[in-house]
């Protein structure tokens, strides 16, 4: 079977595109919900296998609707990174009631539609 | 049809030495030797659940999937291609239903390829997200 090997460079977008959006959703100042525009990555060296991959992100400017983002990855050493990238949000909001009520999201969570049950015509994985 | 099982083998071989695809639950369409690749919605892909908008994080590596596998098809028996730099552009939300994505080799050199990759859902002609980005190809005398 598969070695475990370096990570896939799909799983350090997910986690660079969910921490930048992270760092985009806390710099307005009433906290908006956020949609990606663009992520640019740069994919620098391979992960060491087995490693914990941390990801910093700085929303180093913020206007009214957009937030720009700069972040990093790297397994501790923020001098030797795998990856950083460069993105850029907009907010979603635009003055819904309640975006921000924790009680209102769990509800939105619970009410997402199920997947179909058919089976994929490929792989059963 | 045996040119059609024979590509199919080889995406599905592809799709194989990608864990994070399996988890994404991504699956080929193939008609000749046109790639397509499903990203099949799941409640868990979902980034915003106010907006029920599917996960940029989760959508970006579904285009970074189909890439990698569109350049495996180049040579099966090489190890996959490694990102050098991606870019991403969201053009519309993502919503909560399958997903799919082509993906064009604009330029394949000896050592980087220059891929396309376009996301749609309801209509091919308007993409959800696109994807270019440069990748290395890895070669035999490497691992």
């Amino acid at each position: 079977m598969l070695k475990p090997k370096s990570c896939m460079g799909g799983v350090l977008t997910a986690l660079l595109d969910q921490a930048s959006g992270l760092a985009a959703v806390s710099s307005f100042e009433d906290m908006q919900p956020v949609a990606t525009l663009d992520l640019r990555i740069d994919y620098m060296r391979a992960a060491t296998p087995g490693k914990t991959i941390i990801a910093e992100a700085h929303a180093y400017k913020t206007t009214r609707h957009i937030a720009f983002v700069r972040a990093v990855a790297h397994e501790g050493d923020v001098d030797n990174p795998v990856a950083s990238s460069q993105a850029s949000f907009m907010t979603t909001a635009s003055g819904r009631p309640g975006m921000g009520n924790p009680m209102e999201r769990t509800k939105a969570i619970k009410d997402l539609p199920s997947a179909t049950k058919e089976d994929p015509k490929g792989d059963k994985s | 049809m045996s040119a059609k099982s024979d590509t199919e083998a080889k995406v599905k071989e592809a799709l194989a030495r990608i864990p994070f695809a399996k988890s994404l639950g991504i699956y080929p369409l193939i008609m000749g030797d046109e790639l397509t690749l499903v990203l099949p919605y799941a409640p868990h892909i979902i980034g915003n659940p106010m907006l029920k908008a599917l996960h940029g994080g989760a959508v970006g590596a579904f285009l970074e999937t189909t890439a990698l596998v569109q350049l495996s098809m180049v040579d099966t028996e090489l190890p996959l291609s490694k990102p050098i730099g991606i870019n991403i552009d969201y053009l519309r939300r993502g919503k909560p239903q399958d997903t799919y994505a082509r993906a064009v080799i604009a330029r394949k050199g000896s050592r980087v390829a220059n891929v396309r990759v376009n996301a749609w859902q309801d209509n091919v002609a308007s993409p959800i997200t696109i994807l270019h980005g440069n990748f290395l190809i890895s070669s035999d005398d490497k691992k």
